[in-house]
């Protein structure tokens, strides 16, 4: 029987989905092995392999695509484990990787961090001084040839940087992406005379302008490219031992698959993909709802992950932060707070007040009711405090929890506030609740969109227990715990129903109205790249869907909107229609009357998004029946502590395997998979759809949580 | 000042600068809105804390995003602020640190002397940028906004953002040859720009009036008012969703948080009187003269004072006014004191006295020239930097946030003007120095091209975004080796640029800055002061040869060329197509003494090209061998060395009755 396979890794977990040609769905959880996350790769592959009664190598021979999500080069980067990149440059411009655009020392710190001057530095440079070069050449803004390239100083450059042992080699001009035959005549004498090294230009990787941010992708994309080619090249040789029968796709930060070849050359597209996975899958899973605008949301042990897809597709950026870099790269928008299970709650001496996160207890020593060493209370600890969580079924019963531990930790934080435990943890969990809220609110509301238009999807460990509150504060109706146990897994099943993605973009400044003939010029480049690059993938050119966007603002303005092309062929007409569609967008974000069309308006830049599909899984459907859950479903009810009630109420429980299609909990409840909690509040009713979602309708809510 | 000077000021912002009563004469028809409850939730507290700071950051994106100034978007040249009813700071935003300190007072004079006619009403906005009310200077122009609720003032939203050219007789506004206000950019007092939320089409005919560049000034005015619409749109939610008087208590509890944490760590330090003096230089094109600035700081129990006596009458166009120098000591005292309360300076402010000496360089009356005043107020910001560091170095809880002056203690302006080769005029100011450097600290090395302690969120503009804005072509722009000061932890390094013009004959220059002759970025505990700031112009040099000859000359001493004098402040200067604009700025201080920094640290210093051998050996007393190999440690030669330094000292030293003649002695 054929099969798709997602495998994706995580930092503690390695997950896997196979899916078969009835949509059934098979998972597998094992361990990461991070001395080589191949080994854990195939043994996810090998229990989910055994769960169907299969080897390893009759999987593999049945496998029509193998798609995996890897934090190998997210990993090389907060590890500082990357390769040595030497750097050449324009003369003049090597110190602006060093210099940051004096950003540098705050990018990507919080409001607290970066206000307290003792605290901020600078990271550690990613390329050293001593392995930049810079070498006479100069093109100025409209692509002219200054000065020509300087081969005799490139050569002797080049040479300088062979013989001080770097594995590759990357090269960033000051506007090259406006004439690139300087980074490709230097990519040729590289090849000549330091051959075998690893090479990248700025030209071809993001085209854009910006030298700080370009030359950090460039040289992040030769940081990681190595060890990322070295990892895939182990599991397409062991995949290949076991006569995988389709295609090996990597995920991409992008929200797309691509080819291993791809990968190992543009091994950038590999960082942060990590919540890739999740937001794709959500999106997939949407799209089978009838949902196109979703707040993806995924709260773990550490970290609180926020992601949109609006109009069916995921909200994208074109720069992202790593380790205090920011650099460009077309990316699915993700923002992270420190957020999670294990924040710690703690008592702010100055303040007097109570306080959570960011820093963890992580999964050493873990929250205090794990026994394992933790002294600080946790809001996980605040969730067994208030018995949202079973100690006696944590994964599934597998584990049991010490809740009079956590209770005692959380007491002893209480004390200094003068709360009680339970009110104590209630507050832990408002304060985490509403820091999460605020991100949403900061990635909806601060761009312009309504989170009322949007139902909230969660997933990950700890979310589904706390969506039922930060959901309600932004006023979102529906919340959506994707096929209740997938949920602990979602990465892996997004993985696996992800498209190919290539996005190709230029900046050309063309000012309004639009002289077609360019634009028509600048299309046909890049459809040209985008459908070579398929091609060369093995995806006949009829099988690529391309989706075009311009980049536009007003002339004076620095600033752009991003705006569509009408689906569909490139024409004429759609030209037209760019520019009321970009002030209508402005006034959208920035109010009536903001945008100043006196001054004109220019695009900036064109870009391609090319998708292919490889297989997508199809879901299996039940009929919905019953209504009211089974007595199976129904375990002894719990006593939990509701603040929104004021007190503690004997509350009913149902275990998720038991539920069936068309079951209907009312809340006050608590619905328990194996791996997670689902906190049905009251008011709130959750339901089981025909693919066995949990959806929960928050229904009136005035004021959160109180 | 003396007492009787203290009787016959009038601070009312007409002569002198307007210092606010306390309380407020409010005009009868201003209504406050004042409710505030008793108590306030400890959750809805933590949560509308942050949200309350994530407003002036909204408030700030919106406007950087909007405004067409690449003194917006490529360098955040502007910031935004809260504050209560009565123009009492909820928050500072997290970009220049001075715009927001001196934005109080146009509100407070706006509530004093606008409440009756015109009126304040829902809807409205004032434009102002009088440095006697109350402003930085004529270009960081405010657009203030109260936010009503029942009729009533609840709170005000505010931001100022630099104009590129708001009049006066130089191109850009940096009038360096002003002998009085009369020659630079006109002075607004607050009026009501917007009325309604529509922007007043007889008053911004008049304002762009003023500008060389009026359509990017109009389309600034407009970002200005985005920011302040966003900005009161969510105070309006929050109001809605936990009711007035929760969100007013949520305010009053921010200030009170921060003072209560001022006057605790105030209670860390012992009282004293802290003192920094420096120099700034050249009052007018052609002046050679140098003039002392003063900043004293006074601790006594829970009350901070600061005063500028011993500073210079004021003089030529390097003044800055009251509101400028009080703003640039915020600048400092947020960072140091007030930096866990997400830089909540209202309560702070309640402990905070100010006395300034009328008729001073940093007081100076009507109608002195204050369009440079940016140089006095971030130089004033330097100097409290240094006398506060003092302070704090006397607290040992405090002492490891404490850190010496650093890049843009004086801010070298260059700006550019003229004609591109479309025939279209265009202006702008080089921010490239922004880049700045942060100072060194008591128990580390300060930050190279760290940005500026005005500003923590500094940004500098790509080379990419300058050249496809405006007709220059850079020939380089780096980090400068040795530039800052050396100690035993280094300051950071600063840095420079060089530019030619790029398909143009001829670029008009008015560059205005000080620090050029003086060092203004001072060291702490013995560590020495960074480099100074420096403008060159190497006219007929051979660079286009060069350029033909594949070669980018990488340092303007290697260019053949004719160098003339380029003073801190000129007029009417020009660059042709063979003549090369250098502009580096002031690095970093250090901190402690340089013969006591780690050998190893020199080493790598040099090493990664941030001091050179030289300074290692004659400044760090470490003795480098660097042959065709890597540069490796001395250790036998650096101790000797650093021992006959020792003793060279000790024969240099004087007594304190030597050195000033017995005036101070025995103080």
């Amino acid at each position: 029987m054929p099969y798709i396979c997602g495998v994706d890794i995580g930092g503690t977990f390695t997950d896997c989905v196979l899916i078969d040609q009835q949509g059934g769905v098979t998972i597998a959880k094992t361990p990461s092995t991070p001395s080589d996350f191949s080994d854990g790769f195939f043994e996810s592959l090998t229990q989910a392999a055994k769960s169907r009664g299969l080897s390893l190598g009759e999987l593999m021979q049945d496998t029509v695509t193998l798609s995996h999500g890897t934090t190998v080069a997210t990993n090389a980067v907060v590890e500082h484990r990357g390769s040595k990149v030497g750097l050449l440059t324009t003369a003049g411009h090597g110190d602006a990787i060093l210099i940051m655009r004096a950003f540098g020392r705050v990018a990507g710190l919080t409001p607290a961090e970066l206000l307290r001057f003792s605290a901020a530095d600078k990271p550690e440079p990613i390329v050293p001084r001593s392995l930049i070069r810079e070498v006479p050449e100069r093109i100025d803004s409209v692509g002219e040839v200054v000065v020509e390239l300087n081969e005799e100083e490139a050569v002797r450059a080049i040479g300088e940087l062979r013989d001080a042992g770097v594995d590759g080699i990357a090269v960033s001009l000051l506007w090259s992406f406006r004439n690139p035959v300087h980074e490709q005549r230097l990519r040729e004498l590289i090849e000549e005379h330091a051959p075998g090294l690893f090479i990248t230009c700025s030209n071809e990787l993001v085209p854009l302008l910006g030298e700080y941010e370009r030359t950090v992708a460039t040289v992040l994309n030769n940081y990681v490219g190595p060890i990322t080619s070295s990892y895939i090249d182990d599991i397409e040789r062991r995949a290949a031992e076991g006569s995988l029968a389709g295609p090996f796709l990597l995920m991409q930060c992008n929200g797309g698959l691509a080819a291993a070849e791809t990968a190992r050359r543009s091994a950038l597209l590999l960082l942060q993909s990590g919540p890739s996975g999740g937001i794709v899958g959500s999106q997939f899973l949407g799209g089978l709802m009838g949902y196109d605008n979703i707040i993806a949301t995924d709260m773990g042990g550490t970290t609180f992950d926020v992601g949109l897809v609006h109009d069916g597709l995921p909200a994208r950026t074109s720069t992202t932060i790593v380790d205090q870099y920011e650099f460009f790269v077309p990316t699915i928008d993700v923002k992270s707070i420190g957020a999670g299970g294990g924040s710690i709650a703690w008592y702010d001496e100055v303040r007097e007040g109570l306080r959570v996160g960011p820093r963890s207890a992580g999964a050493q020593p873990g929250p205090v009711c794990y026994g394992r060493g933790g002294t600080e209370p946790t809001v996980t600890d605040a969730d067994v405090v208030l018995g949202y969580v079973d100690p006696d079924y944590f994964l599934g019963g597998r584990a049991t929890l010490d809740r009079d531990a956590a209770w005692r930790a959380v007491e002893g934080l209480g004390k200094r506030l003068g709360l009680d435990p339970l009110e104590t943890a209630a507050g832990i969990n408002r304060i985490v609740d509403h820091n999460m809220a605020d991100l949403i609110r900061r990635e909806t509301i601060e761009k312009g969109l309504d989170p009322r238009d949007f139902v909230v999807f969660t997933y990950g460990g700890a979310g589904a227990g706390h969506s039922g509150v930060y959901a309600a504060e932004l006023g979102v109706s529906t919340v959506v715990v994707p096929l209740a146990d997938t949920a602990s897994v979602w990465s892996a099943l997004g993985v696996a129903s992800s498209d190919v993605i290539h996005i190709h973009q230029r900046d050309d400044i063309l000012p309004a109205p639009f002289d077609r003939e360019r634009l028509r010029a600048s299309r046909d480049a890049l459809a040209e790249q985008t459908l070579a690059e398929f091609e060369t993938e093995g995806f006949a050119r009829e099988h690529v869907h391309l989706r075009w966007t311009a980049d536009i603002r007003h002339r004076l303005q620095v600033h752009v909107v991003e705006v569509p092309f009408p689906e569909g062929e490139f024409t004429e007409v759609d030209v037209e229609a760019l520019v009321p569609e970009f002030t209508r967008r402005y006034e959208d974000l920035y109010g009536k009357g903001t945008a100043f069309t006196a001054a004109g308006v220019e695009l900036v830049t064109l870009r391609c998004t090319g998708s292919a599909t490889v297989r997508k899984p199809t879901l299996s459907r039940a009929a919905e029946s019953g209504g009211e859950p089974s007595e199976r479903a129904r375990v002894a009810p719990r006593t939990i502590y509701w603040p929104e009630l004021g007190k503690e109420l004997e509350t009913p429980i149902f275990r998720a395997e038991h539920l069936v299609p068309g079951d209907v909990v009312e809340g006050p409840a608590v619905i328990e998979p194996t791996v997670t909690t689902i906190v049905v509040r009251p008011g709130q009713t959750a339901r089981v759809d025909e693919l066995g979602n949990i959806v929960v309708s928050l229904g009136d809510v005035k004021r959160g949580d109180r | 000042m003396s007492p009787a000077t203290a009787t016959e000021t009038v601070w009312d912002g007409v002569r002198q600068s307007y210092i606010p009563p306390e309380p407020l004469r409010l005009d009868p028809a201003v209504r406050l809105h004042t409710a505030a409850a008793e108590e306030v939730d400890g959750v809805d507290y933590e949560v509308l804390r942050h949200a309350l700071w994530n407003v002036n950051d909204e408030h700030g994106v919106t406007i950087e995003k909007v405004s067409g100034s690449p003194f917006a978007s490529n360098a955040h040249d502007f910031n935004t602020v809260i504050l209560t009813e009565d123009g009492e700071y909820v928050f500072f935003g997290p970009h220049i640190q001075y715009f927001s300190g001196a934005m109080d007072m146009p509100i407070k004079w706006t509530l004093e002397n606008l409440g009756g006619a015109p009126g304040i009403g829902e809807g409205d906005m004032f434009l102002s940028n009088d440095p006697w009310v109350g402003a930085s200077h004529q270009s960081d122009v405010q657009l203030t906004c109260p936010v009503f609720w029942e009729g009533k003032i609840f709170c005000w939203v505010a931001n100022a953002l630099h104009q590129y050219d708001i009049g006066g007789n130089t191109p850009g506004s940096f009038c360096a040859d002003a002998e009085t206000v009369f020659d630079e950019p006109v002075p607004i007092p607050p009026l009501k720009m917007v009325e309604a939320d529509r922007i007043r089409p007889d008053l911004e005919r008049m304002y762009l009036r003023h500008s060389r560049q009026p359509e990017l000034v109009a389309l600034d005015l407009r970002a200005q008012m985005a920011g302040n619409i966003v900005a009161r749109n969510r105070i309006h939610g929050f109001i809605e969703r936990y009711g007035p008087e929760a969100v007013k208590a949520v305010m009053r509890k921010i200030i009170s948080d921060g003072e209560e944490s001022f006057v605790r760590r105030l209670r860390a330090i012992p009282d004293g009187t802290w003192r920094a003096v420096g120099y700034l230089e050249a009052a007018l094109p052609g002046d050679r003269g140098v003039y002392p600035v003063t900043m004293n700081v006074r601790k006594e129990g829970e009350m901070l004072t600061f005063d500028n006596r011993g500073s210079h009458p004021s003089v030529g166009a390097v003044n800055s006014t009251f509101s400028g120098w009080r703003a640039g000591i915020l600048c400092i005292l947020n960072p140091y004191l007030c930096y866990d309360q997400l830089y909540s300076t209202g309560g702070m402010l309640r402990h905070v006295r100010f006395e300034p000496e009328v008729g001073t360089i940093n007081c100076p009356s009507f109608p002195a020239s204050v369009t440079n005043s940016q140089i006095g107020n971030v130089f004033g910001g330097a100097l409290a930097n240094v006398a506060l560091g003092k302070m704090m170095l006397s607290a040992p809880e405090l002492r490891d946030e404490a850190f010496a002056a650093g890049g843009g203690s004086v801010f070298p302006m260059s700006a550019i003007g003229g004609v591109d080769e479309n025939g279209n005029e265009f202006g702008t100011g080089f921010l490239d120095p922004l880049g700045g450097a942060i100072g060194a600290f008591p128990n580390r090395d300060g930050v190279d091209t760290g940005g500026t302690f005005y500003e923590p969120k500094s940004l500098m503009g790509n080379v990419e975004q300058i050249e496809q804005m405006f007709p220059v072509l850079y020939l380089y722009r780096r980090e400068q080796p040795d530039s800052g000061g050396s100690g035993k932890f280094r300051g950071g390094n600063g840095g420079a640029f060089a530019v030619v013009p790029h398909r143009i004959e001829t670029i008009f220059h008015a560059p205005s800055a000080a620090g050029c002759a003086v060092p203004t970025s001072l060291g702490l505990s013995g560590g020495a002061p960074a480099c100074t700031n420096r403008f060159r112009m190497l006219r007929g040099s051979d660079v286009r040869h060069r350029f033909a000859a594949r070669q980018i000359p990488q340092a303007i001493d290697s260019i053949d060329g004719e160098e003339g004098l380029v003073e801190p402040k000129e007029r009417g200067m020009t660059q042709g197509p063979d003549d090369v604009w250098e502009v580096s700025w002031c690095a970093g201080g250090g901190y402690g003494d340089p013969l006591e920094r780690e050998p190893e640290a020199v080493l790598a210093d040099v090493i990664r090209g941030a001091v050179s051998t030289e300074t290692a050996l004659s400044v760090y007393g470490v003795v480098i061998v660097d042959g065709d190999e890597e540069p490796r440690l001395d250790a036998p030669g650096t101790a000797a060395r650093r021992d006959a330094e020792r003793r060279g000292r000790l024969e240099r030293s004087r007594s304190w009755q030597e050195i000033e003649g017995g005036d101070d002695a025995g103080k």
